[in-house]
């Protein structure tokens, strides 16, 4: 195959991918800036029946999502330097991402201690880099990763 | 851009919001940023009245690329501030939604992405994912068109380089 073929099937490849959909927070946010006039007080009802269910969602996914630190990281199982290959090369970690892609809400269930909690899962891939301390050359290590959280349901 | 030259922001919103908020990206990690920074660029290009020019795309995509690059200014500041840990680990919202069969593929083509430099990167966003001809992309990154399609392939080239054969396949 060709190089202008190889490339215009990676291009085909990005077009299939789809930009990820804009967060209601940021219509509602934009929204509040470009209508000045007091709105409809039904339409102002039917937009909000919609955009703070979401904006709440999203919160809590952001607050669920922020103590990555408390989950068995990739990037904690991983010694701080790799066994020595068999040339001495030594490859060091560089650069770590956590790619967060989904995020489901599974639904009411009953823990042990008889209470009731929401269940979450967070799939990721997590992309490692490392490098070699002498020949600086790279490579990329990824792997899927799921986090679930059970969020204790407290009463209303 | 014509069936929207009258329309409401809601109905430009709709058409280019997900495409501006991964524009933004360029210069922000996180999404949230990313999200502001539209919201700043978009309400200054509505007040402005720039929708009816000829070729309102350029100006929306300017716009956000100024908002960007002020963005860009001000975190190199903080980043070089916060910067502690020598391995960065970062927690990031995906840029795009489910058009792949496999999530690795998605994976390993959004980091080959983000491995490209940031004057590569961007023209391949605005070509690939806002669509604009080269002309339009020089118009709104202010360099010549040869340059702009050389950048792209270019980074069509490490892109191809960096992932592995059974992605593109």
């Amino acid at each position: 195959m060709s190089l202008p073929e190889l490339e215009s099937e990676l291009e085909a490849e990005l077009k299939r991918l789809k930009p990820a959909i804009a967060s209601d927070r940021l219509c509602s946010g934009i929204a509040r800036q470009l209508e000045t006039r007091s709105p409809d007080v039904r339409s102002l009802f039917r937009w909000s029946a919609i955009a703070l269910p979401a904006a709440a969602g999203i919160a809590v996914a952001l607050f669920l999502g922020a103590p990555v630190d408390e989950s068995p990281a990739l990037t904690k199982s991983i010694p701080a330097v790799a066994e020595p290959a068999a040339d001495s090369e030594i490859f060091v970690p560089i650069r770590a991402v956590n790619r967060l892609y989904d995020a489901r809400y599974l639904g009411l269930v009953v823990t042990p201690d008889g209470g009731r909690a929401r269940k979450m899962v967070y799939r990721y891939f997590d992309t490692v880099t490392w490098q070699g301390e002498r020949s600086q050359a790279t490579f990329q290590m990824t792997v899927p990763r799921d986090e679930v959280h059970f969020i204790n349901v407290t009463g209303f | 851009m014509d069936p929207h030259r009258n329309g409401t922001w809601r109905s430009w919103f709709e058409t280019y919001g997900s495409r501006l908020v991964l524009y933004a990206r360029q210069w922000t990690g996180c999404p949230s940023d990313a999200e502001d920074l539209v919201q700043e660029a978009f309400v200054r290009f509505w007040k402005s009245g720039a929708r009816a020019l000829a070729q309102p795309e350029i100006a929306l995509y300017a716009s956000i690329r100024r908002a960007g690059l002020d963005s860009l200014r001000k975190s190199r500041r903080r980043v070089a501030r916060e910067q502690k840990s020598q391995v960065g680990q970062d927690v990031i919202l995906s840029a795009f939604r489910s058009g792949l069969e496999s999530r690795e593929q998605c994976a390993a083509i959004e980091t080959a992405l983000d491995d490209l430099p940031r004057e590569q990167r961007e023209v391949v966003v605005l070509k690939i994912w806002g669509e604009l001809t080269f002309e339009k992309i020089a118009a709104t990154l202010e360099i010549p068109a040869n340059t702009a399609a050389s950048r792209y392939r270019y980074a069509l080239s490490a892109m191809r380089k960096n992932l592995r054969p059974d992605v593109i396949a």
